[in-house]
């Protein structure tokens, strides 16, 4: 029972990783700006300004680094990032590798990571955003958006699955 | 079934990598996968290749020459720079003629300019404002571009290519070469709206089936001497409207000439005539 717990948990990390990596280079929205009854006229002076503009994660947060946002840059690196990572490296150790690795620096791990995979709430905060622009701005989202809301699915389900059978132990 | 390929790869990579190793299988898969999509091109939200059956927006943002031509001698006799224009020729028709650059070793064409007449007759509208070429992904069907060396009465060949569409991406396409036509920037665009969406990429630099020309392309050969014969068509139709016009007038003078004639015939005969009957 132990060992096929194990090993559900072991796949789910498996698929989460596979899912966040798509995630990272799949692009996650295109806003497309617009301007109302202005739209055409804006279009034809300044179309610069009504181009389409598609994120991925890592380029957004790039652009938020270069536009001087560091502290925001950082945050959303951490968050959606790194601690990602971590998470799904905690799960695996977990299951594969218990007795190599001390159970404090797991504990710790596990207390960071579960402030891992906010960017799907940022993304659903941005797309509500975008929304109440005048104007007629619309987001569209795409394929990235769904990979990272997988990935955080599978990664809630492999921890709780994980957390049970640390209780059971 | 899952339980036995786990523990089959559990058993191959412990005989493989160390225990330590098998820390970074998350990690790993992570880099491998965005890795794998990233290079099959899946990291912007629309390709950047061309596609069949859409109509793009082409027009030349640069073209920069070498500071004397390729034996040696200056643009001009007074060390002025070459008065630069290109055209653009699609499926054997000129499809694009920019303005002339004046005096410079790089021209620069901007794909929106504002045509006074439309704006007087009130027909400003995308296509009115867009200096572009409009043309076709299509196999065979490459695209020539000359670049010109403008004077009063005729137009020298500067340098030019052929290059198929297929190697042209969206936005900022960049050739060079070691001619005198030193390097070409080709801008690609969606039609009708994107024109300016596409400004700012970062250049592509334009690989495939590239030839440079030496000698204008057929298409271009009547326009290299273009300046010389719309002012011997403008001449002759000088001279058309001129001739016409004189033999207008001589015509007119002739019938006039007869009237006269006629009047004074038979003012002659009514005096003849009186002298004749009181003698």
């Amino acid at each position: 029972m132990k060992k096929q717990l194990n090993h559900l948990v072991s796949w789910l990390v498996l698929l989460s990783s596979v899912a966040f990596g798509a995630g990272l280079v799949l692009p996650l929205l295109t806003i497309q700006p617009g301007a109302g009854a202005w739209t055409a006229l804006v279009r034809l002076v300044a179309a610069d300004q009504l181009r389409p503009h598609s994120l991925t994660l890592p380029g957004g947060i790039c652009e938020l680094w270069q536009g001087g946002e560091v502290c925001l840059a950082l945050l959303l690196g951490l968050v959606s990032l790194v601690l990602p990572v971590v998470k799904l490296s905690v799960l695996w150790w977990e299951c594969n590798l218990i007795g190599d690795i001390g159970v404090s620096w797991l504990r710790l791990f596990r207390a960071v990571s579960r402030y891992a995979m906010l960017e799907v709430f940022v993304i659903s905060l941005l797309v509500m955003l975008v929304k109440t622009l005048p104007g007629g701005s619309h987001v569209t989202l795409h394929l990235g958006t769904a990979a990272f809301a997988f990935s955080v699915i599978l990664s809630l389900i492999a921890s709780q699955r994980s957390a049970s059978r640390l209780a059971a132990q | 079934m899952g339980t036995f390929r786990v523990s089959y790869i559990e058993r191959h990579m412990n005989a493989v990598f160390p225990r330590w190793a098998k820390a970074g299988v998350p990690i790993a898969l992570i880099a491998l996968t965005a890795g794998a999509l990233w290079l099959a091109g899946l990291g912007t939200a629309t390709s950047d290749k061309l596609k069949e059956g859409v109509t793009y927006a082409v027009w030349i943002q640069e073209a920069e020459v070498t500071p004397r031509k390729v034996d040696g001698t200056d643009w001009g006799s007074d060390s002025k720079a070459p008065d630069l224009s290109a055209m653009i020729a699609w499926q054997d028709h000129i499809v694009l003629r920019t303005v002339v650059a004046h005096e410079t070793l790089i021209g620069c064409w901007d794909p929106l300019a504002v045509d006074v007449k439309s704006v007087i007759h009130g027909e400003m509208g995308t296509s009115s404002v867009q200096r572009v070429a409009r043309v076709r992904l299509a196999k065979g069907q490459p695209l020539l571009i000359g670049v010109f060396d403008e004077y009063l009465l005729r137009r020298n060949f500067v340098g030019g290519l052929r290059i198929p569409l297929e190697s042209l991406r969206l936005g900022t396409n960049e050739v060079t070469s070691s001619g005198t036509l030193r390097r070409v920037q080709i801008m690609v665009a969606d039609e009708p709206d994107q024109v300016a969406r596409v400004k700012g990429k970062a250049p592509y630099a334009a690989t495939g089936d590239i030839v440079w020309l030496k000698e204008p392309p057929a298409v271009m050969a009547g326009a290299t001497a273009g300046p010389v014969n719309q002012a011997k068509a403008a001449v002759q139709e000088i001279s058309d409207k001129v001739e016409t016009e004189l033999r207008k007038t001589g015509e007119m003078l002739d019938e006039t000439t007869k009237a006269l004639q006629g009047k004074t015939g038979a003012a002659k005969k009514w005096i003849e005539k009186a002298f004749s009957d009181n003698p």
